[in-house]
């Protein structure tokens, strides 16, 4: 193994601890999201669309700054999408000698940056269809965990009994729960497809396509480490049939596309006249102009039509675009992580690269397909009858690189409300089917169930405290109605900040959040003697039907 | 139930009692004659566990040397000791310490939390409070591979259930609830409790859920049933937070029924009294013979320490 290849595994390596790190909730003071914000294509798009610059973006320039120096470096040695590349070439591609020539399309990858910058003007951010650093956090996090933990929670099962046998119960109740998410079928087809496409031409991906190469690209077209070649040079062109990026040329393999080159040094060191040198220079000396960029009117036209399908979306039924008000359709069960900032800032910053979803310890958290309209497209949203929200917890926002969902102190955490509990009363047990359950109750950390009575139903029906539902899903994921819950989270009254305290705004708003503070039951009949509390019966037990008085058979009036 | 009915029931039971009493019938009583079937402790959470315990005869009329046991406290949810949603850490420490006492070869602690079980065994403190005995014994189960189906003979709403493992393997089962209060059952004491052991509650739910509970209890009788009253969740049970009551009890019995029989008549709920027969579960448990609800009818020592 050659120095890029150590560096390579390295860098892919500590991408998946990185990876563990958040999927495990293990703390620590090391940006977990270091790699996403190394990308310049995810911190270009999301700095424009979002209109801001965030401090935590500054990886991604020191790469391109270092790239006028050491050219595109980064894709050769620490992209993990580049890496994860190179093996599915090794895996699945042709020798390099029977790769096609595509170069024409070369310039694709700078339409398709430009396309992103023309929608990012107009508030919306289509980088997660490109980006190399969320494709392939979805890649690892929401593809490959799964298919791990399912992996292993088989694996235990099957050492189950011999765990069992030699009573090591820590083991034995490790209880490895496979994770879910939904949006594989896309991961799945986008990832087969980029494996295959080596076998036209190796890394097809960062030659062609990679909108984060793009801008590298555009700053390393005269970087100071640098291919040279010398006189001893024969033409022979085995440098050009090994080239992975095509960034020689083929009837003068002394010529160099700086831009396409990532400095792998296969030409130098496969060179068998020794003709070739990476070297520090100052001056163009050999420098061509550009072949690969697009011309000027292509530019422009990848730029409008950028825009155009940004404001596409804005004019679609759902966009999230404008005030609140009558007219507005807006997804009826789209429920938002905690703190999401509002609908329209949120999605300008979310890269849909899935670490919160990856971070949820309840699963909770899903990519979506078209619930919040096609610019909301693998965007996190909770299915609460998968898991509850937490309360406690807030690592989504902790690892969301990009500041999506705010994040906020300990004690504003629970005014995080995402929604408010609704009862279906013709699915709930209670309600309908006069049975003893008050699921929802019990489980609620917020009290905002009120138990009453009804008339005509035996045992006591739960209401929705409105002022005191923090939205957590408690209730819908514990509700035993299959196979939709009777209590379901609606995404009303939900609290979006972009900045400020969510307390403040929840007070305002008259809501009483609190987990330690319930309300004192007021329960009819509690206060009367003949009267009972909630779950006990009378002392004279009557049976549980309620009594349908009258002999008359039903549709007769007496 | 009616009237006549519930005389019919009550005649039974003194009629059983006489017989029980006899030592005809019921010959482990026989070996610690005197021993109450009720005992009822005033004092610190620990002392009063062991001194109920011991009333009965002590842990070692329960457990035999390398007997598997699994205690079921309360500790679904992700709340402090001091809200009484979950037993008092030092309850179930006590239990576990006299279990070793007795010499069980095997002691789990176990519960199927509502809430996330790291925090909820972590708030609950009973992780921290058994670590020193054995630090592999407190467990959630979450999983339904830990879960093993159970037929349940004579069963009125449920004819078969999944139940944790370890209980099934185990010789002893231990019921060690905190007592609170429930929106849909009245009382949650050890009979309720029961359904932390159990994995589709959701059914239990769907049909009669006081039928429901005493039909898993039939197959998860417990041989030792120590309610902890220490605190009392006397309002918004089971989760709370509500009303506590300090009531500084501990009740063991060997009759599940007659130990929640008389937590149900101990404390005051909802700022008033009630009977036994008003918790539909406890009664269908004494109409089929799971236990005895007349505690007025059975012999009670009470102690204060």
């Amino acid at each position: 193994m050659d120095f890029r290849r150590w560096v390579q595994t390295f860098c892919l390596v500590v991408f998946i601890v990185l990876l563990v790190t958040v999927l495990s909730g293990v703390k620590t003071s090391f940006n977990v999201d270091f790699f996403l914000t190394l990308d310049p294509s995810i911190v270009l798009i999301t700095s424009v669309s979002s209109r801001t610059f965030l401090f935590g973006y500054l990886p991604a320039v020191v790469v391109v700054i270092l790239g006028l120096l050491l050219g595109r470096f980064f894709c050769g040695y620490i992209c993990p999408m580049g890496t994860t590349l190179d093996v599915a070439d090794s895996l699945f591609g042709v020798s390099h000698k029977k790769q096609k020539k595509l170069y024409q399309l070369r310039s694709i990858k700078y339409l398709l940056l430009v396309f992103l910058i023309g929608a990012s003007l107009f508030g919306v951010s289509f980088v997660f269809f490109a980006s190399p650093l969320s494709l392939i956090t979805r890649f690892y996090g929401l593809l490959i965990y799964p298919i791990v933990t399912f992996l292993s929670e088989r694996g235990h099962q099957l050492l189950a009994p011999l765990l069992e046998k030699l009573d090591l119960n820590s083991l034995l109740f490790l209880q490895i729960k496979s994770v879910r998410y939904s949006t594989q079928l896309f991961i799945l087809l986008f990832f087969a497809g980029l494996f295959v496409l080596p076998r036209l031409t190796p890394r097809f991906w960062c030659r062609y396509i990679c909108p984060a190469g793009a801008v590298m690209a555009l700053f390393s077209r005269k970087p100071l480490l640098r291919r040279t070649v010398d006189s001893k040079c024969n033409d022979c062109g085995k440098c050009v049939r090994s080239c992975s990026m095509g960034a020689i040329y083929e009837n003068n393999p002394a010529l160099t596309l700086h831009e396409e080159c990532i400095t792998c040094l296969s030409c130098q060191r496969i060179c068998p006249e020794a003709a070739v040198a990476f070297t520090y220079r100052l001056s163009a000396t050999q420098s061509v102009s550009n072949p690969s960029l697009p011309s000027r009117r292509r530019f422009i036209i990848s730029g409008m039509t950028g825009a155009s399908v940004a404001i596409a979306g804005l004019t679609s039924l759902t966009s999230a675009l404008g005030k609140t008000g009558e007219g507005r359709v807006l997804p009826p069960t789209l429920i938002r992580p905690p703190a999401a900032l509002p609908e329209m800032e949120f999605l300008s910053r979310c890269i849909r690269c899935g670490e919160c979803m990856v971070a949820c310890p309840t699963n909770t958290l899903q990519p979506v397909w078209f619930k919040a309209g096609f610019m909301g497209l693998f965007s996190p949203a909770m299915i609460l009858r998968r898991g509850y929200c937490d309360p406690d917890c807030h690592r989504c926002a902790q690892v969301c690189p990009t500041q999506a969902i705010l994040s906020v102190t300990r004690n504003e955490r629970e005014w995080a409300k995402t929604g408010t509990a609704v009862i279906s009363r013709q699915n709930c047990l209670a309600w309908e089917l006069d049975q003893k359950c008050m699921v929802c109750d019990e489980v609620c950390p917020f009290g905002a169930i009120e138990l009453t009575q009804e008339d005509g139903i035996s045992v006591p029906v739960p209401k929705v405290k409105e002022d005191k539902c923090s939205g957590c899903g408690y209730c819908e994921y514990h509700c035993p109605v299959q196979n939709q819950s009777a209590i379901i989270v609606s995404p009303l009254n939900a609290i979006r900040l972009v900045s400020g305290s969510l307390k403040s705004a929840g007070r305002q708003l008259g809501l009483r959040i609190s987990r330690e503070q319930k309300d004192v039951i007021n329960y009819p009949g509690l206060d009367s003697p003949d009267g009972t509390a909630p779950g006990f019966e009378t002392e004279t037990p009557s049976e549980r039907d309620p009594d349908h008085s009258g002999s008359l058979p039903p549709g007769f009036l007496d | 139930m009616n009237r006549r009915d519930f005389l019919r029931t009550q005649a039974k039971g003194i009629l059983w009692l006489s017989v029980g009493t006899s030592n005809l019938l019921l010959p482990e009583w026989g070996i610690a004659a005197g021993v109450p079937d009720i005992a009822k402790v005033k004092g610190a959470p620990a002392a009063a566990t062991r001194a109920a315990v011991e009333l009965l005869g002590g842990m070692s009329q329960f457990v035999k040397p390398g007997n598997r046991v699994v205690i079921k406290p309360n500790m679904s949810f992700n709340r402090t000791p001091e809200q009484a949603s979950n037993t008092h850490p030092e309850v179930v420490r006590e239990l576990a310490v006299m279990c070793k006492e007795a010499k069980a070869g095997k002691i789990f602690i176990l519960d199927h939390t509502l809430g996330p079980p790291k925090a909820c065994l972590e708030r609950s403190g009973i992780q921290k409070a058994c670590e020193s005995v054995d630090p592999d014994m407190v467990f959630s189960a979450n999983d339904d591979n830990l879960y093993q189906e159970k037929t349940i003979p004579g069963g009125k709403s449920l004819n078969k259930t999944q139940i944790i493992k370890e209980v099934l393997k185990a010789d002893v089962l231990i019921a060690a609830p905190v007592a609170k209060s429930h929106g849909s059952t009245g009382v949650s004491l050890s009979m309720k409790g029961m359904m932390g052991l159990v994995w589709d509650r959701w059914i239990m739910h769907r049909r009669d859920l006081d039928v429901g509970i005493v039909d898993i209890c039939s197959v998860l009788k417990a041989d030792l049933t120590v309610i902890d009253g220490s605190r009392v969740l006397s309002t918004n049970g089971p989760n709370g937070p509500g009303k506590v009551l300090n009531e500084n009890t501990i009740i063991a019995s060997r009759d599940m029924v007659a130990a929640d029989a008389c937590a149900v008549s101990s404390f005051t709920w909802y700022g008033r009294k009630f009977k036994p027969q008003q918790v539909g579960h406890i009664r269908e448990a004494h109409q089929r013979r799971l236990g005895r609800m007349d505690i007025e009818n059975l012999q009670i020592t009470s102690l204060s320490i």
